[in-house]
This record gives C-alpha cells, structure tokens and sequence, in this order.
C-alpha cells in the first residue's frame, strides 16, 4: 500500500525533494527519472498515481501521460502534471491532454502532501500526515 | 488686269466673267468673302459671311467693317492697321477674333488685300475669312496629349499589327536607353529579353484577333531588355487603339524595380520578425521553466528544513533559514512579474472572456490574501459589495490585477484595514464597474504620484523604511487594464490611506 505513487523528473534536485517530502510522511515512491522510464515502471507496478513533470528531454510529460492514458492495464491511472511551465495556455494544454490535476512548482512543502493526496485513492492515503498544517 | 486669270478665250465676254465671279462668291459657303470701299464700307456680302457671322447682307451693305472685329481691336487700331499693311504690301494675313451678329466671338484666318480700278485708283478692300475655332481647338487638344505622352512617367509605345513601333514617347527613351529615332519603325521585340523574342509574335497576334485593355501576363513576371543588354522588371498594360490606318496596340510599360525592390526587402524583414517573435517566445517559455526549476529545490529544501523534518533547529538557524526563504520568494516573484510583463508586452496573453461573477471573484482574491494581512495584524475585508453583478472579461488578468493591488494595500499598511469595494454605477451609455481597494496605511505624497506606475519604482512611506515587493505590481495593472477594457484609478490622503481602483467600462446593450 506504500507504493503507490510514481514520481517521474529529471532534474535531480527536484526528485530528492519530492522523494523526501512523500517519505517523510511514510509514502515510499517509485522513481523515474526520464519519460521512457516512467511508462515501463508504471506498466510494471501500476501506481495509483503519477506525479509528472512536463519539460522532460526525450519523452516530455504530454507523451508519457498520453501512452500512460492509453494502456488497457493502467484503467484509472491518476496522473497529475507537476510543472514551472506557466506559460499562457499550458494549463489548458495540460487539462486538454488528459490530465488530471496539476501542482505548480515551485512546490510548497508545507501543503504539497495535502495537495497529492487530494489526488490518491480512499484507500491508498496514509492518516494525517506529521509536520502539515 | 487678270488676264491670266480671265483668258477671253475661255470665258468669253466682260459678262460672263462677272456671272462666273458672281457663281463663285455665291457657292463660297465656307469662306467670308466680303468686298469694302477704301474707308471700310461694307460693298459686298457673300453667303459664306452671311453663315459665318450671322449677318443677312441687307443688315450690313454700307456699314463699317469695323462691327466684324471685337471692340478692344477696334480701340487698338487693328482694323486701320490691317488696311494700311494691305495697301503698303499687298496683303495682310493673320488670325484675328470676330464677332458674331449675337456678339459671341470666334477665331478666324482672314486675308485682307486691296483692291484697285483698271486705272490703279483705290477702290477699297477684299477680305477673305474662314472660322478656325475648331482647328486651333484640336491643334491645343494634340498640344495637351503630346505633353501628357511626354511627360508620362511610364513608358507608352504604339505597335502596329506587325509589331512594328509606331510611336514611342520620352519614358520609352530613358527607360529602355534607345534614341526615338531608333526605336520608331524597329519591332518592338528590341524591346523583350531574347528567350520571350520567339513567342511574342504568337501573343502579339492573339491580341490582334482579340483586342481589349488588359494587362499583359498578369500574375507573370515581365522583363524589359535595356540596349545595352540589362534587364528589369516591368508591368505592362495593353489597349487597342482604332485609328485611319487600322488597328494598333497602346501599350503602358512601368519599371517596376523599385516597387520589386521595396517588397523583396519587407517580406525578408517580416520574416525576421517572424523569427525574433518564435525566437523570443522560445526564450519566454524556456526561461520561466529554467529560472523557476532551481527555485523548487532551494524553497523546497528551506521548507523542509523549517518544518523540522529532518531535525530540530536552533534559534539561529531557523532565523537564517527564513531569510534565505523570504529572498527564495522574493527572487520568484519577481521572476512571475518578468515572465507576465514579457508576455504582455509580446502580445503574448491571450485573454478568454468569460462571464465572471464580481462579487465571487472579490471573495476569492480576499480568501487568498487573507493570511498575508492576517500576519501583519490588519483586517481584510469585502465591503459593500453589490451582489449578482456580471461582467465578460478575462478572469485571469482580472484577478491578477486585483491581486496586486489589495497585495499593495496590505503591504503599505501598518495598522488597521484593507477594504474591498465593488459598485456599478451607469455613465453616458456605459455600465462602470469599480473595484475599489481602500486601505488605512501610509499614503503616498503628491511628489511621487508621477513615479507610481513606472517599473520597478518603489514609493516608500514618508521615514523611506524599504518594503518588499518587485516594483513591478502597478505597472504591470497599469498594463493588463487596458487589456480587458478597464483604467487604474486613485485617491490618497498622505498619512491616511489610498484607494486604488479598477474601473471597466461596458457599453450598455440598447
């Protein structure tokens, strides 16, 4: 039940962050570091939810969230943009391709956990997570 | 006298002679013939003077010629001048006004000579005339039309249907660098680049058996060829030209270089536009990704740490650590208010008008904000908001707008509140709606009201303590307004407080 939740990021800062905040409050992500590594986890261990970033080289964050929407094995997949683009039309480009939610970066640590887990299944969330307000 | 003229041998007696003169005056329908004695009496009337004057010869027989001459030459002497040169060389000729019996004048060519007895006594005056209105009308018409041809811009050249050159006017001179001379009677293929010398008869001839104006070889690019062996863009137009000797072509030949020139030069620069613009919205949208993305980790971390998460902090720690947070923030905001001016000023912000409901977009813009006052101990508030007021406009710069103006407010304000207003109120055929934002702070002084919207200036309270920010909020307003139809308003009492608004103006549907 720890493993739920698929992080997919390049920048290595970003992924270590991310990590710890979920670790910290008892989830034990899965880690990918690029587009092409995100699917293949994801088929493998069908996660409950994918938090993606968008501008990734290779495989950017619209093409993994497509291929993720389009496997028959990952019916119900959540998966939810995490981005510093702000770019005039992203978010709707974002909602267009499938997405179902989006968290702005820069990430606030204080609500980030609150801000996932509004996007977890019932079953998948942890109780009231230490350290948040 | 008149021997030569009156040969006895052909017409026979002094009797005949006067029948044939007689015949002769009578049929001259064309020509005023008129017979005077040596002072200008009117003698004799023919029927050319009778049509050419208006006269019938009894109105006229005994009267001085001077009626036939306007008044001004009358004055001048001219009738006694013509008289006097007559006698003095045997003629006058020359090209004088007369005038009608209804007093209109025309131009005439008269010949006045005199006329002698068989003795050689003066007997008076013969005047012949014709109306020449009508010539010196078209030589000055063919006068106006040879200066138009020469003095036209382009070049105009008359083709017969063999090709050859019938005329060709000064244009064609300079533009095509042939003497006239060379040009009239050569075929006007001279003219055309070598590789269309061979189709342009073929062209020539369909225009012949299909003649109209049209320009030729519209949509091609049409080149002329200099004598010396340049070429140049040209446009030509083409018209049939009816005339005695046929059928010919007219055809308009315009240098076209510089128009060519002119267009080539604006499609490259709109194409480097083209390119700056993607390359600038590239750098846009590549720039707010790379400036925010380190940004994540160092607030992200300070977070972190400020949380405890890893560890308890001392006193100390945690103090730098906010410091280190506060400059995190202030840096993205900063980076946020760059980004929003960058795309504004690009054109770039696209809006997406919606129905928004005014009094829910106020509560939303105080439900974020309210922390923020709350930490600094004042009150922020939503007053005397009209409910179920509607308004198309863009939410996104409507909001951003709002927010940056109730954020100036609570930053300016020590103690106290921050009001938020919103009224319509309906002026000249147009619905004004007002988001008013009222605080209690420090106001600004009447010297720094100029400075106020400018970018990246701060306008301090009066003991000048610094405040945090970008200096790039009211500008930013000041731009976004207009955008969605509306202006920036304020009032400021220094030491009391200020009221920034938002007014949009509507027009009202009839």
């Amino acid at each position: 039940m720890t493993e739920r939740i698929l992080v997919v990021e390049d920048n290595e800062d970003n992924i270590r962050l991310i990590d710890y905040l979920l670790k910290a409050h008892g989830y034990a992500p899965l880690l990918a570091r690029d587009g092409g590594e995100g699917v293949r986890v994801a088929i493998e261990n069908r996660p409950d939810l994918v938090l993606l970033d968008i501008r990734m080289p290779g495989m950017d964050g619209y093409e993994v969230a497509a291929a993720l929407k389009a496997e028959p094995g990952l019916a119900g997949i959540r998966v939810v943009a995490v981005t510093a683009s702000a770019m005039v039309g992203d978010r709707e480009q974002i909602a267009a391709a499938g997405f179902d939610g989006y968290i702005d970066k820069p990430i606030d640590p204080e609500t980030f956990i609150e801000q996932v887990e509004r996007w977890l299944p019932e079953q998948a969330r942890l109780q009231e997570s230490p350290g948040s307000r | 006298m008149h021997d030569e003229l009156f040969d006895p041998r052909t017409f026979g007696s002094a009797e005949e002679v006067v029948e044939f003169v007689g015949n002769v005056l009578e049929s001259s329908t064309e020509y005023s013939i008129v017979a005077t004695d040596p002072v200008g009496l009117i003698l004799l009337w023919n029927e050319g003077a009778q049509r050419l004057y208006g006269y019938t010869p009894a109105e006229v027989i005994g009267r001085s010629w001077d009626l036939l001459h306007t008044e001004q030459d009358v004055q001048q002497g001219l009738p006694h001048e013509m008289m006097q040169s007559a006698l003095e060389e045997g003629k006058w000729e020359g090209t004088v006004t007369r005038v009608r019996k209804d007093g209109s004048h025309f131009t005439a060519r008269v010949v006045t000579t005199p006329r002698r007895r068989p003795g050689g006594e003066r007997a008076g005056f013969l005047l012949m005339s014709s109306d020449i209105s009508e010539k010196v009308r078209l030589n000055r018409e063919l006068d106006y039309a040879r200066s138009v041809l020469e003095l036209a811009p382009d070049a105009m050249v008359i083709v017969n249907a063999a090709g050859d050159i019938q005329l060709a006017n000064a244009a064609t001179e300079r533009l095509f660098g042939y003497a006239r001379e060379a040009l009239i009677g050569s075929p006007v293929e001279i003219l055309i680049p070598d590789r269309y010398q061979e189709r342009h008869p073929d062209h020539r001839a369909g225009f012949f058996a299909a003649p109209q104006a049209r320009p030729m070889g519209a949509q091609l690019d049409l080149s002329g060829r200099r004598k010396d062996g340049v070429e140049f863009p040209i446009e030509i137009s083409l018209s049939p030209l009816e005339t005695e000797e046929g059928l010919l072509a007219t055809a308009a030949i315009r240098d076209v270089t510089e128009r060519k020139r002119v267009e080539r030069d604006l499609s490259e620069a709109n194409a480097q536009l083209e390119s700056a613009s993607r390359a600038k919205d590239r750098f846009l949208a590549s720039m707010s990704h790379e400036l925010r993305t380190p940004l994540n980790a160092i607030l992200g971390f300070t977070g972190t740490l400020l949380m405890g998460l890893p560890g308890p902090l001392n006193d100390e720690q945690s103090t730098q650590l906010r410091t280190v947070q506060r400059s995190g923030r202030h840096l993205l905001s900063l980076i946020n208010d760059l980004l929003d001016l960058a795309r504004i000023e690009s054109g770039k912000l696209e809006l997406k008008i919606e129905s928004i409901d005014c009094r829910d977009l106020l509560e939303d813009v105080a439900v974020g904000l309210r922390p923020l006052a709350e930490e600094k101990g004042i009150a922020l508030e939503v007053l005397d908001a009209e409910d179920g007021l509607e308004l198309s406009s863009d939410r996104r710069a409507l909001s951003q707008i709002l927010i940056n103006l109730a954020n100036n407010a609570i930053k300016f304000t020590d103690q106290g509140s921050v009001r938020l207003e919103l009224i319509r109120q309906h002026d000249d055929g147009a619905s004004v709606t007002r988001f008013g934002v009222t605080d209690t702070g420090c106001g600004i002084r009447a010297e720094d009201r100029e400075r106020l919207f400018a970018a990246f200036e701060q306008i301090g309270a009066p003991d000048a303590r610094p405040y945090e920010g970008t200096g790039l909020g009211l500008y930013i307003c000041q731009m976004l307004a207009p955008l969605i139809g509306g202006a920036i308003t304020f009032e400021s009492v220094l030491g009391a407080g200020s009221t920034f608004a938002l007014e949009v103006r509507e027009p009202v549907p009839r």
